[in-house]
């Protein structure tokens, strides 16, 4: 009765399921999703025959790719738990949550172009890239974590004089076990982002994976694939907070030595010069024409760059997200039936973690190959990607569901459909939403390959050296993402309170 | 007087917890607090605590332990606003020589010594309230305020650790669910019914008849 109610939880998700489904067809229309390829299949087959059958005769450069991949990722990822952790103590404060939505809102690739003007196709380059953007989202998750904590300061009121010493006896040892969990999480999502800086030069995996790809030599891109997906599944055995400073000296010790120097003057001069359009340099302009003339410019650049780049990144995304939710409504339901029978879960569950190990990058780069340039390859890959993550999660959730209760017939269809569907319902849709901003970002980056999204124009910007031009761009694309986030974190609120409804009727 | 509430009343969530309270309570007194679960017991012991703060260690029914850390910092957390931020992350290093003897000493008299190093969410109920206890006693304030410190415990073990709470403070508030408790150990007996004070006697004059009246 509740589903016909009108107002109900049920019919409001369902709604929201169908506008999303909705939207995502109706930018297909407008979207180019056509396959431009001639034999799309019997490249797939060459393709898959060859990364099936993977074979490498460089076991040193691969090490060393491997080597490189983990260092520039552990390097990153450790200034940048730093960093998220004072930031995260001053979070509180509306400028900091501002300055850390817009940092994060950046790309690493598009951090990485940035920073190798100033320092070159260096380890800097490549460790700032991940660390910038990665301590922003340790300040927010952390920040987010001590609002959990079961016991707050204003608990011990007889304490209460020391901040730092409160930080360290009360706060700390309640949430480490969640920071210490995400840290091994951010971890992961350092190496699949190190992995994909080599696809702008830096010497990581992901530029032999190109090489490989481009060269159509499938097998050493299926070794490249094969060792990355190890390293991936590995970490959890060898990843020891208490072995940190060992890895980290050792990172050091090997990094890469750049070729490349620049002065400060060079630095200064990007800063003060480069990035600037030339009609604000003028000297002979009075600084209200040189507004009005950088307002005439940055105008022209939105017409002719900012909106058709905006408006693809939206497309994209929108149809992104559609195919996501429904990869996940067929993905779901079919490992939950195949759960007992343990060859075909053992499938499953490789094909899971390939689908959430796999940088949407690298997807999206390895279709476009196959399907020829469209929106269409982009749209797969974030798909597969998010909707990989959003299945083994909710997967995760089922098994924990079916433990505490008595389920008569565990991995039935009919249990599913009645009673595991309707308790993760709004978890799903909140997951989603919480992706919803991680596929706008990777929309917007995913122009570096060709799709004439914002990260396009970004990127030809750079080529080009208009850094006036890329810099520009990348602001709006960093407050478009920082717009989509804030919708995106208010309807996720709206359903994770239904799920704690929907839950507390039960 | 050390404690002095003059008519006042407490809404929560616009329930009337306690209505027209009217209560003073001299130095070096030990006042056992009774009733039935809800009557506002709790709430009349936070009006007191906030009165002389400084002067107060407060054990809360809730423990407010920590569970990530072991006995022993849970315990010292009860000084941590008096060694400072150096001190203090020194300690939670390597523990500081002195506060580890006072610690020690405190955590032998109510026989929890041998789990300092344990962390405290691997302890049971009853040795959790004795690392409260124990926090409040490193706190070394002359008025002890408890909220059920003694509930989790069995009877010789409530005693015994009931006896070391009154012997090293000098005034006490406690509130109490075990009626032969608080005849036994208290000089006097406040009782309280429906948000009211309807008994404060000297425990001698206190029967258990007179208890029983306030669980009816």
């Amino acid at each position: 009765m509740g589903l016909f109610a009108g107002t109900s939880d049920g019919l409001k998700l369902r709604n929201f399921s169908l506008l999303l489904v909705a939207t995502g067809l109706l930018a297909a229309v407008f979207a180019d999703v056509q396959v431009h390829a001639s034999e799309p299949w019997g490249h797939l087959g060459t393709m898959l025959q060859g990364l099936f059958s993977p074979s490498v005769s460089d076991v040193q450069g691969l090490g060393l790719d491997l080597f490189y991949t983990l260092s520039f990722a552990l390097l990153g990822v450790s200034l940048a738990v730093v960093a998220g952790l004072l930031l995260s103590l001053l979070y509180r404060y509306p400028i900091v949550r501002f300055i850390c939505a817009f940092f994060r809102a950046i790309h690493e690739l598009f951090w990485a172009l940035l920073f190798m003007q100033l320092f070159g196709l260096s380890a800097s380059t490549a460790i700032l890239a991940i660390t910038i953007p990665y301590a922003c989202t340790f300040a927010r998750v952390y920040h987010d974590i001590y609002q959990h904590a079961p016991i707050k300061l204003a608990q011990l009121p007889e304490l209460a004089d020391s901040k730092f010493s409160h930080f360290l006896y009360v706060l700390l040892p309640q949430v480490w076990p969640q920071m210490r969990s995400y840290l091994r999480y951010r971890f992961e999502c350092g190496v699949r982002t190190s992995a994909v800086l080599g696809f702008v030069g830096l010497p990581t995996i992901g530029f032999h994976l190109e090489t490989a790809f481009k060269q159509g030599d499938y097998s050493y891109a299926g070794a490249l694939l094969l060792a990355f997906f190890l390293l991936i599944a590995s970490i959890k055995y060898w990843l020891k907070i208490y072995l940190l400073p060992l890895y980290i000296a050792i990172a050091l010790w090997f990094l890469p030595r750049s070729e490349f120097t620049n002065s400060s003057d060079n630095i200064w001069r990007f800063f003060s010069a480069d990035i600037w359009p030339s009609v604000v340099k003028n000297v002979e302009l009075s600084v209200l024409e040189k507004l009005s003339a950088y307002a005439q410019w940055l105008n022209s650049l939105m017409l002719e760059q900012g909106l058709p780049g905006i408006a693809s990144t939206l497309l994209l995304s929108l149809m992104a997200l559609a195919a996501t939710y429904l990869l996940c409504i067929i993905l779901v339901p079919l490992l939950n039936c195949i759960r007992r029978q343990w060859l075909m879960n053992g499938f499953g569950q490789c094909l899971l973690l390939v689908m959430r190990s796999t940088p949407e990058y690298i997807l999206a780069f390895v279709l476009l190959l196959l399907l020829g340039p469209s929106m269409l390859p982009a749209v797969i890959a974030l798909a597969i990607h998010n909707s990989g993550l959003i299945s083994y999660l909710l997967q995760r959730d089922i098994t924990t569901l079916e433990t505490g209760t008595e389920v008569t017939e565990p991995g039935s269809f009919s249990v599913f459909l009645y009673k595991t569907m309707p308790n993760l319902y709004s978890k799903f849709i909140s997951l989603l939403m919480y992706r919803a901003e991680i596929i706008l970002r990777e929309s917007a980056i995913l122009g570096v390959l060709g799709v004439t999204t914002l990260g396009f124009y970004i990127d030809s910007a750079f080529e080009d050296f208009r850094f006036d031009r890329a810099l520009a761009l990348l602001v709006i694309t960093a407050l478009l993402n920082v717009l989509v986030d804030q919708l995106s974190r208010k309807l996720q609120l709206c359903f994770s309170d239904q799920g704690i409804r929907v839950r507390s009727k039960d | 007087m050390l404690f002095e509430l003059r008519h006042c009343s407490f809404s929560y969530h616009s329930k009337l917890v306690l209505d027209d309270i009217c209560l003073q309570i001299g130095t070096g007194e030990s006042v056992a607090i009774v009733g039935q679960s809800g009557v506002g017991k709790s709430t009349l012991l936070n009006l007191l605590a906030s009165q002389h703060s400084a002067n107060i260690a407060y054990c809360t029914q809730d423990r407010q332990l920590i569970s990530g850390l072991n006995c022993y910092n849970n315990i010292y957390l009860g000084k941590l606003a008096q060694f400072g931020a150096i001190k203090n992350l020194f300690n939670i290093l390597w523990p500081n020589p002195q506060a580890l003897q006072e610690v020690r000493a405190i955590a032998e008299q109510l026989s929890i010594d041998d789990k300092l190093q344990a962390s405290v969410g691997k302890l049971s109920g009853g040795q959790q309230q004795r690392v409260a206890v124990a926090r409040a006693f490193f706190q070394q304030r002359p008025i002890f305020l408890g909220d059920e410190p003694v509930a989790n415990l069995d009877s010789v073990k409530a005693q015994q650790v009931l006896q070391v709470i009154l012997e090293r403070h000098q005034s006490n508030v406690i509130a109490l669910h075990d009626r032969d408790l608080a005849l036994r150990y208290f000089d006097r007996i406040i009782g309280l019914k429906q948000g009211k004070i309807v008994l404060d006697a000297a425990a001698a004059d206190v029967s258990q008849q007179d208890l029983q009246q306030l669980y009816l």
